[in-house]
Formats: C-alpha cells, sequence, structure tokens
C-alpha cells in the first residue's frame, strides 16, 4: 500500500502537518515577530527508543503482523509523539528549550532520545 | 532500638499501607512522607512504595521525581541515609538519577502477577545486611515495566563493584542478566521490583520478606 503524494506533502509541509497555510503567512509572522519580539513555535517531539535497545512492544507488533498478510515488514519501532507550543523571542532560543526539556523531561536518556520539530505559529498577545 | 521509616506517598502509591503493616510486624515506627512536603521529617530510612505514581504517564517514575519529596529524598540518600525503591518506588529511583539503568515494559509485554524466586547475590546492602549470600527467597513481583536494562558499560561496573542486590532465578520478564534489585554506589539506594512487603506472613504465602524489611531497621 503507498501512501497518497498529496498526504505526504502535507505530512512534511514546512507549517506542520495539517497546516496548509502558504508560506507567505510564515513570512507575515516572521516579520512581525521583528516588531514584537515574541514568538509562538509549535514543537512536535517525537521520542525514539535508542539504537540498540530492546523494543518489546514493537517486536510484538512485528510478529503479529504475518498473521495478518503483512509478509515483508521488519524493523517496526514504536515512539511517542508529542506536540505543544513555546513561546520564545526567537527559533534558536525555542528550539534550545525545547531540546532542553527533551533531555531532563519527556526522555529518559538512559533509553531514549528525541527529535524536534519546531515551526513559527505566530505572534505571541 | 526501634527506627523511624518514612514511606512515601504520591498521587497513584497504592503498596504504602502494606508497607505501614510491615514495617510495623518487624518493629519499625512507620509514618506516610507526603509527597507535597519538601521534607523527610527526620525518618532513619525512607521506602519508596509501589503502585502508579501520576498515573504513570509519560513513563514511569517520569513525573513523581519532581516531586517537591524527592528532592528532600536526594538529599537524604547523598548523606548516607537508607533509601528503598519497591516496583514503581524503582522506577521513581532510576528516573530520578539516584539509581542507574532503567525499566522497560515486560518482554512480551505480558503483566506479570506471580510469586517469584529470588537469589540474594550480596549481603552488602540497607537491604540484605540481614539477609543470607546465596539464600533464595519467594518474594510477588506485580509489575507491567520491570524489565531492567541499562548499557554494557554500567552492567560491567555493577557486576564488578558487587551492586546487583537480587537476581530472578527463573526470568520473568527480560532484565538484563536476570536482575531484580540494585543499589547505588554508596549501598544505601536499593531499587527492587519485587514486594517485601508482601511477604510477611505465612498466611501471605511466605514470610521471605521479613529480613529484607529487618535489614532496613538494622542500619
Amino acid at each position: 500500500m503507498s501512501m497518497p503524494m498529496s498526504a505526504s506533502l502535507v505530512v512534511h509541509s514546512p507549517n506542520g502537518a495539517g497546516d496548509d497555510r502558504p508560506h507567505a503567512d510564515l513570512h507575515r509572522i516572521r516579520a512581525s515577530m521583528c516588531e514584537h519580539g515574541s514568538m509562538i513555535f509549535s514543537v512536535h517531539v517525537e521520542v525514539r527508543l535508542r539504537p540498540g535497545i530492546a523494543d518489546p512492544q514493537g517486536s510484538t507488533i512485528e510478529r503479529a503482523m504475518p498473521t495478518l498478510g503483512f509478509a515483508g515488514v521488519s524493523g517496526v519501532r514504536v515512539g511517542k509523539s508529542i506536540r505543544f507550543e513555546i513561546d520564545a523571542a526567537d527559533e534558536a532560543s525555542a528550539r534550545a528549550e525545547a531540546e532542553d526539556l527533551c533531555r531532563r523531561f519527556l526522555t529518559n536518556p538512559v533509553i531514549e532520545d528525541a527529535i524536534v520539530e519546531l515551526e513559527p505559529a505566530g505572534v505571541a498577545s | 532500638m526501634s527506627s523511624r521509616v518514612g514511606v512515601v506517598v504520591f498521587p497513584g502509591s497504592n503498596c504504602e499501607q502494606d508497607m505501614v503493616e510491615a514495617m510495623r510486624l518487624v518493629g519499625g515506627e512507620p509514618e506516610l512522607l507526603w509527597h507535597g512536603d519538601a521534607t523527610v521529617n527526620g525518618v532513619d530510612a525512607v521506602i519508596v512504595p509501589g503502585g502508579f505514581a501520576h498515573g504513570d504517564y509519560l513513563r514511569p517514575g517520569a513525573i513523581a521525581r519532581f516531586s517537591p519529596v524527592m528532592s528532600a529524598v536526594a538529599e537524604f540518600a547523598a548523606a548516607g541515609g537508607p533509601v528503598v525503591g519497591i516496583c514503581n518506588g524503582f522506577q521513581v529511583l532510576t528516573e530520578a538519577g539516584l539509581l542507574p539503568g532503567a525499566l522497560q515494559k515486560n518482554a512480551g509485554l505480558k503483566f506479570v502477577c506471580a510469586p517469584a524466586q529470588l537469589r540474594v547475590e550480596t549481603t552488602n546492602s540497607v537491604l540484605t545486611r540481614a539477609a543470607d549470600k546465596g539464600a533464595v527467597l519467594s518474594i510477588p513481583i506485580n509489575h507491567f515495566e520491570g524489565n531492567y536494562t541499562c548499557d554494557a558499560e554500567t552492567l560491567a561496573q555493577l557486576r564488578d563493584e558487587d551492586r546487583i542486590v537480587l537476581r530472578y532465578v527463573v526470568n520473568p520478564n527480560g532484565s538484563v542478566d536476570d536482575i531484580a534489585g540494585v543499589c547505588n554506589e554508596g549501598r544505601n539506594v536499593v531499587g527492587l521490583m519485587p514486594h517485601p512487603e508482601r511477604s510477611t506472613s505465612e498466611l501471605l504465602g511466605s514470610t521471605d520478606g521479613l529480613p529484607l524489611l529487618r535489614s532496613l531497621l538494622s542500619v
């Protein structure tokens, strides 16, 4: 089964999943960030088990697949998806805060790491 | 001499009253320590009991470790005070960085509630000093996330420093090296998945938890 091309484009949109605003909006947001000094970033964190860490959920799902007729699927890994917003002066400081949050709370660094995706979402009121 | 033993209560803890009863039985003076108070109230030992602190949201122990009482527990542990985490309490202590490693979902995604045979691997810890080395204890386990894991370097260190306190005779959950309980470098902080407070009477099927609980009082 293959995903429709358009769905794939939405997921990878620079505005974030499901956000189909034209890029002009983002430019406008960025411009007004310069005027107002504070901005809201929409953050998506994907928490993953680190490579080499056994994944009991992933392997159980993988073992169930042949019984459903999916014979060629392998390497199943289960993670978590967490979304939130950060109010920050700029993208670099928003990213630094999100990464600190991941390191100290959202992941257990013994077994997990995280991928942080971040997009401007508006001007802070 | 009687020892005052503080039993930490988080929202979602559910083994604290069992532990209070068990500590009374072995002659301790148990008292509850509320998670929102940043003090251990001058007790002689601290137990972080089992349950589902803060609903186990995000990860077991991930939110509990930020409770005000945990900074007091960390301070108490750093000063050499005996601290034992049982089941969810073990998870809290690993999340808080007071013990190495982490506890993952059981191999096979199986919730295990059954008596487990445990071998006492060292008597050099606050939880085993009144037990016999090599003794096999029958103590129940009751968990979904008790699969102990750590990196190879940490495992080698735990072995070399005799810090694997208890091992399962038959591995029930996929834990690396059959580990059921470990201690910190100072040997005053111990975490284990099995519940010694549930092995305190023949009516419960075993009294093998008693030497462990007595160990805590003899420190």
